[in-house]
């Protein structure tokens, strides 16, 4: 975009929201426009539909808005890959609602977790939601972003967590999905689909969410092995406990671990439950090299949400948590083993493993299509997060990703374009979409 | 009750008779009878025609022949739906998936089955028991619907207020779409495509397709179980109850109330479960999970009934208690058959700490309209399920019937709730969807009918109100 096109495209918004909420980018980058109502929010998007502007609907950006389907082949990405316009939600922050009777609370999606959790507490309550970037990622980008942690295993999903949402599509509608109840099933479930949708579909300016009381325990048993195997062997056997916990972390790498691998369970519950858990997990895996309690815990699997969404490049892995085992022995012929330049986090149970790290950038384009292997023999999945610095999913290497099918390809457009028929949202010219 | 259904082209017969043999098809009038209606029995359309294809590729070939066709279809599992979501309206063929009844994959290691469409949802926690494990979401009707209909109408059940519903638990779908063609969808081990459309289908009643196959999230069996059983004078007292038990941060794994109307059909029936026929309610309140940490979790619920003006709190002695005390409520809604030829259970959900004012306001809307209504429901979610019992040869009565069912969505909306929590929308429900969703919101919906569905062939006549038509791309906002 040309510095006179940002100067057209900042002065435009500015009109609409006021100078104040808009930074013309310096003509370096895109223009960040900053709504602070839904109606704000449509105005703008109406205009980018009349004059052709790409929008990016934008949290924290902590990176969570990444590559959708992994890279693709099987298209020649669009050439336009910078937005015009970076629509931010940092003033649509704030909590509209709480009942804490009802276990339910509607919030802006701009509020960031931290401080959403820090409302829920004075009431002894919590929102069980752990994505990669820990606090400081924002309601709205943690459900756009449908990433879940380790708390999914006992809790769910974003998805799972959502009641209903506000939206405003690529066409300007406001679309208030859901509602505030635990269970609703009036009409298609538009809430599903626009959890995980990466701004796709719309800019989501709000969202209500099922609360659950707030674990009067909390403690984090970490374990440290050497080897890659004897971890894999460990995480494997907590996860397969016959208690619903969170995920069995698996964590290894980066400059705080070195040579170790660790294994984390986090236990959040009533006291007398957490206290039997920790026992049988003492019998299955020994006297734990750490453990963290109360606001440690917390703040410790905070920082773990941190270091999952950093590094570049980042890759999730993913295969049946039965062969989290393969995936990690894969991992170590590739050459990426403890101690190499590379941090990988994993849960047992959800058989996700995901790799980030100078290790990787090194060797990427050989490795990809390795990996991409592994993950297909074992009938799982590869998906670049973020790629080297000049990579473009689109540029392969081809063989990683074999092309999409016909069917469902039709489905996934479709589905977009009814939403965004003018393409001024993020998968109309991100890269990975279709 | 709607007239004779058109008979099916025989040319359209014999090619489906190609497919799955005459033996899976029916024609005779008095075996479609058999599917003229579902578990809510005032609506009936008799289909034209019966298949009852015993694998995906039979499936497929049928949907397709179908298509080809344009021919209009319905997808049905066991027909214990409660809102007339598998009706073949306008004598519309039925699909039906119950002789598609395998569980294809039981993997213990990762706590997952692959199961077809047709298996009846108790029969998968029961073949997983041996390993521990069981498939958590379980509606009453759960010894006789099926996964595939539960994966329709993304179901619910008691145990779903800690659990939640069946959308948490399905990871992968195998799709026949409207057209014929087959779509893998999600998949446990798999990233997430670019639009969640496991999530999306899940719900869909039979509008997008049929699914072939289910791939589902087993849970371990919980290591123990209390079940304890609070008494009320008065059905709004045992409301408040569920309200104290939530206020002290307790999650119990279910939370019911059946009312004193329910309690008396319960216990006329070979369901009697032994609930006092002289109460005005009884509180259902079940926690499971680690054994050390119940029964401080009992006794805090205890605490909180008597503190709420519960007569009598008692504890399930044993495991034979608690079982007769969950037949009971699982069988409720078959009970009230013996104390009325008809009812119209209603399925909405209103925020929890509304229902003492909600259960009253109900109780008055059945007696300015002279009707008795039976409770029984998913207190702790706020699912209240009122039935309205009557008899259909009464048209006056049907017509109060009608009326006062209205109202009781009008107060339930009012308090901030919605139309449906667990039965869909259906047949039943599509006039009330404009009192929850907006304009705009339902033209969305339309358009991701259209999208799935761009013949209208698959489901047609339900959850969508009639006009409601989807956006063309240039229309304004």
């Amino acid at each position: 975009m040309s510095r006179v096109q940002a100067g057209l495209v900042a002065e435009r918004t500015g009109w609409l929201l006021g100078p104040e909420a808009v930074e013309d980018g310096g003509g370096v980058g895109p223009v960040v426009a900053r709504p602070a109502s839904s109606e704000q929010v449509q105005a703008v998007i109406r205009v980018a539909v009349e004059e052709g502007w790409r929008i990016r609907p934008v949290g924290a950006r902590v990176g969570l808005d990444l590559w959708p389907g992994g890279g693709r082949t099987d298209r020649i990405p669009p050439p336009p890959t910078e937005p015009h316009l970076l629509l931010a939600t940092d003033a649509l922050d704030g909590v509209l609602s709480y009942e804490p009777a009802d276990l339910t609370v509607e919030v802006g999606a701009g509020t960031t977790l931290g401080a959403l959790d820090g409302r829920l507490a004075e009431h002894g309550q919590w929102l069980p939601l752990d994505p990669p970037g820990g606090d400081r990622v924002t309601v709205g980008g943690a459900v756009a972003a449908g990433v879940a942690g380790p708390l999914h295993t006992a809790f769910g999903r974003p998805r799972d967590l959502v009641l209903g949402l506000a939206v405003i599509d690529g066409r300007g509608r406001e679309l208030a999905l859901g509602g505030r109840v635990v269970k609703n099933v009036a009409g298609f479930d538009l809430v599903r689909l626009t959890c995980g949708s990466r701004g796709a579909l719309g800019m989501i300016h709000r969202v209500a969410f099922r609360l659950f009381p707030r674990p009067p325990e909390d403690r984090t048993l970490v374990w440290e092995f050497a080897t890659m195997e004897e971890a894999g062997g460990m995480a494997t056997k907590l996860a397969s406990s016959p208690f619903v916990t969170p995920d069995v972390e698996l964590h290894g790498g980066g400059p705080e671990r070195g040579d170790v691998v660790q294994v984390g369970l986090r236990l959040v519950d009533r006291p007398p439950v957490v206290r039997r858990i920790a026992r049988w997990a003492r019998t299955a895996a020994g006297e734990p090299t750490r453990e963290w309690e109360g606001a440690d815990s917390r703040a410790a699997a905070v920082e773990r949400a941190e270091i999952r969404a950093a590094g570049s490049p980042l890759l999730t892995l993913r295969a049946a948590p039965a062969d989290l085992l393969r995936l990690l022995g894969s991992l170590e012929d590739a050459g990426l083993g403890p101690g190499a330049d590379l941090c990988f986090s994993g849960g047992a149970r959800s058989g996700a493993l995901q790799v980030s790290g100078p290790g990787l950038a090194e060797d990427f384009v050989s490795l990809v299509p390795r990996l991409a292997g592994v993950a297909r023999e074992l009938n799982g999945s590869l998906r670049v997060l973020r790629g080297p610095e000049g990579w473009s999913p689109g540029a392969g290497p081809a063989e990683a990703f074999p092309p999409a099918v016909e069917a469902l390809a039709r489905l996934h457009g479709r589905l977009r374009r009814s939403f965004d028929p003018h393409g001024v949202l993020p998968g109309a010219w991100r890269e990975g979409w279709r | 009750v709607h007239p004779a259904p058109v008979t099916p082209d025989p040319a359209l017969v014999r090619r489906l008779q190609e497919i799955v043999g005459s033996d899976a098809l029916l024609t005779d009038p008095d075996q479609l009878l058999v599917y003229e209606s579902d578990g809510l029995t005032q609506y009936r359309h008799r289909p034209s025609l019966v298949v009852l294809p015993r694998d995906a590729a039979e499936l497929q070939g049928v949907i397709r022949t179908l298509a080809d066709a344009g021919q209009p279809f319905v997808p049905r599992g066991a027909g214990t739906g409660l809102s007339g979501g598998a009706l073949a309206v306008g004598g519309a063929v039925v699909v039906a998936t119950t002789r598609m009844n395998r569980i294809l994959e039981l993997d213990p290691e990762n706590r997952r089955a692959r199961v077809q469409p047709g298996v009846i949802n108790a029969s998968l926690s029961r073949a997983a028991a041996p390993h521990g494990l069981y498939y958590a979401p379980d509606p009453s009707s759960q010894s006789a619907c099926t996964l595939g209909g539960n994966v329709a109408e993304n179901s619910g059940g008691p145990h779903c207020l800690k659990y939640g519903v069946t959308s948490r638990y399905i990871t992968g779908l195998k799709v026949v779409l409207p057209d014929g063609e087959l779509v893998e969808l999600g998949g446990a081990s798999r990233d997430a495509g670019e639009l969640d459309l496991v999530g999306l289908f899940v719900g869909s009643e039979g509008c997008f397709g049929v699914a072939v196959e289910i791939e589902v999230a087993l849970l371990p069996i919980p290591e123990a179980v209390r079940t304890l059983l609070a008494l009320f004078d008065d059905l709004e007292t045992s409301g408040r109850a569920v309200s104290d038990i939530i206020g002290r941060g307790l999650l119990p794994a279910a939370l019911e109330i059946v009312d004193r109307e329910t309690i008396r059909a319960v216990e006329a029936s070979i369901f009697a479960a032994g609930f006092p026929e002289d109460v005005g309610a009884a509180l259902v309140v079940e926690f499971d999970g680690v054994e050390e940490g119940l029964e401080g979790e009992v006794e805090e619920a205890r605490e909180a009934c008597l503190a709420a003006g519960a007569t009598e709190v008692r504890t399930a002695a044993g495991e034979d208690e608690r079982r007769a005390l969950w037949q009971g409520r699982k069988k409720a809604f078959g009970a009230m058959g013996r104390i009325a030829p008809d009812l119209m259970v209603q399925d909405a959900t209103v925020p929890r700490s509304r229902l003492p004012e909600v259960l009253a306001s109900i109780g008055g809307i059945g007696e300015r309209y002279g009707l008795r209504v039976a409770n029984v429901f998913h207190a702790g979610d706020g699912n209240l399920h009122p039935n309205l019992l009557f008899d259909r040869r009464d048209a006056d009565e049907v017509e109060r019937v009608e009326r006062a069912s209205r109202e009781i969505m009008e107060v339930c909306i009012q308090a901030g709730g919605t139309i449906t929590g667990e039965h869909g929308v259906g047949l039943d429900k599509r006039s009330y969807m404009s009192l929850v969703c907006s304009p705009q919101v339902l033209q969305a919906m339309a358009q991701v009918k259209e999208v799935f569905d761009p013949a209208g062939l698959c489901n047609p006549g339900k959850v969508l109100p009639d006009g409601v038509v989807p956006a063309s791309a240039d229309a304004p906002a």
